[in-house]
């Protein structure tokens, strides 16, 4: 990132100086600070060390970028001006990945960065209290946070505009590694044996925006997820899951409980033959409680093989004369197909009335079939019904679930 | 960044809440729960009448 430290000192006064290698004049935006300076007019980089201006290095290429920012540009962060004095651009050619980079100067507080990579932005600052040796550790910790390796790699420089603290060439190449702890950035660079240190914050392209008052020339729309670029799926997450196991808890809790409160009371078993047409009067019954649901049970007793069997019916109240109707059957198919036996079916069925008050109840039924037989119907009042928790369970859990795979999604787009 | 956590925290919560809300009440009455969702909470199956007396 910022490349040497100064080691040699820029020719103070001097404010412009004519290019070796073009002519042209060139302006600087930070004299007395910077060590390089590259011609706009033809792309060659000036020594400002030394008393000729001598070319360090001459363009590389022709000056066909153009910086999204201009060099000159004057942007408000953190309430005070900079003003753009450099670019760069770097890439890792192992990943084919490149990246720009503006250097900022404010004549009371110095330089810092701004990277843009890929719709990306970053407000970078040199620090001196970084990590000191990390190896190839997979994390590190800095300032209470923890920083995870990102990526190594060899980043180079391909191409340099305007004025450098340091002696910045094209082909400069240096072992980088960055460290993310969202929404923040250690980045690390090699230099003599040691690292030098910078730490990023991720800017919203917007954010950026407003800083300069104006867009980016060729503004880029956001492309996959930047290094440092916040998990909004998992700060959802992080709140959330709580609320869901607390939850999920309290449905088993809720789920359980009425369940084990639940009459379960069986008040009629009626034996019949089927089919018959003739409507069929049960004896008189008596529901007990408030309102309930009643389960009416079917279990064949013998017959349905490779048959059905329907019984259609009511519960009648005798005292408010109001009917809750059902059908309940069972059908049992079995063979053997290509030398392999099978089953479809069962011999028994039920249905589940919801909500039938209290009272004395008559039940009415007939029945249909493909054959002849006997079942046993039965009338269960309160049931436990233990499908209520399963689907609580599922309705709870289609949001955080759905947080959880968007936020592993996020962090798969980051290391790719 | 415009944080939006509390809000889709504070919607789930509600969500959560009323979703164990109905199946206390779906489970105290011996409902399923999707007749709750779908409103039957004060209806019944039944209807008027003997038919098949």
């Amino acid at each position: 990132m910022a490349g040497e430290q100064i080691r040699k000192t820029p020719m103070g006064g001097v404010k412009a100086f004519d290019c070796r290698n073009c002519g042209g004049q060139v302006q600087l935006l930070a004299p007395g600070q910077s060590l390089v300076a590259a011609c706009k007019h033809c792309g060659a980089v000036a020594d400002l060390t030394d008393d000729n201006f001598r070319i360090l290095s001459s363009a590389a290429e022709q000056l066909t970028r153009e910086p999204r920012y201009e060099i000159g540009s004057k942007a408000t962060f953190d309430g005070k001006t900079w003003v753009v004095i450099g670019f760069m651009s770097r890439i890792v050619r192992m990943y084919a990945f490149e990246w720009e980079e503006y250097l900022l100067f404010n004549p009371y507080h110095g330089f810092r960065f701004l990277a843009h990579a890929y719709g990306h932005w970053s407000w970078i600052q040199m620090i001196n209290d970084g990590p000191l040796a990390i190896g190839n550790a997979a994390w590190v910790q800095y300032k209470g946070q923890n920083f995870k390796l990102l990526t190594t790699g060899e980043a180079e420089v391909s191409y340099v505009l305007g004025e450098f603290y340091w002696q910045v060439r094209v082909g400069d190449r240096a072992q980088t590694r960055d460290l993310v702890a969202p929404p923040n950035m250690l980045s690390g660079e090699f230099e003599d044996g040691g690292m030098i240190w910078s730490l990023g914050q991720y800017l919203e392209p917007q954010f950026v925006e407003q800083a300069f008052g104006a867009p980016p020339k060729n503004k880029l729309s956001r492309k996959g997820v930047g290094a440092n670029q916040p998990n909004t799926w998992k700060n959802h997450a992080k709140r959330i899951v709580p609320a869901w196991i607390i939850s999920m808890i309290l449905t088993v809790v809720i789920g359980i409980a009425m369940n084990a409160a639940a009459p379960d009371q069986t008040v009629l078993t009626m034996p019949q033959t089927y089919p018959d047409t003739t409507d069929r009067v049960s004896p008189p019954f008596e529901l007990v409680g408030g309102s309930r649901n009643v389960n009416v049970g079917l279990e064949v007793v013998d017959g349905l093989d490779n048959h059905w069997v329907e019984f259609e019916g009511v519960l009648h109240n005798l005292e408010t004369n109001e009917n809750y109707e059902f059908v309940v059957g069972a059908e049992y198919y079995f063979g053997v197909t290509e030398g392999e036996s099978w089953t479809e079916g069962s011999k028994s069925g039920d249905f589940c009335l919801n909500e039938v008050p209290a009272g004395n109840y008559e039940m009415v039924t007939s029945s249909a079939s493909d054959s002849a037989g006997n079942v046993v119907l039965t009338v269960v009042r309160g049931v436990p019904i233990f499908s209520n928790m399963f689907i609580a369970w599922i309705l709870l859990s289609i949001l955080p679930v759905t947080l959880l795979i968007m936020s592993k999604n996020f962090e798969k787009q980051r290391n790719a | 960044m415009k944080n939006t956590s509390p809000r889709l925290f504070i919607a789930y919560v509600v969500i959560a809440l009323s979703l164990l809300t109905s199946m206390g009440i779906a489970q105290s009455r011996g409902m399923r729960l999707i007749n709750v969702f779908s409103g039957s909470l004060s209806s019944h199956s039944g209807h008027d009448g003997p038919e098949h007396k």
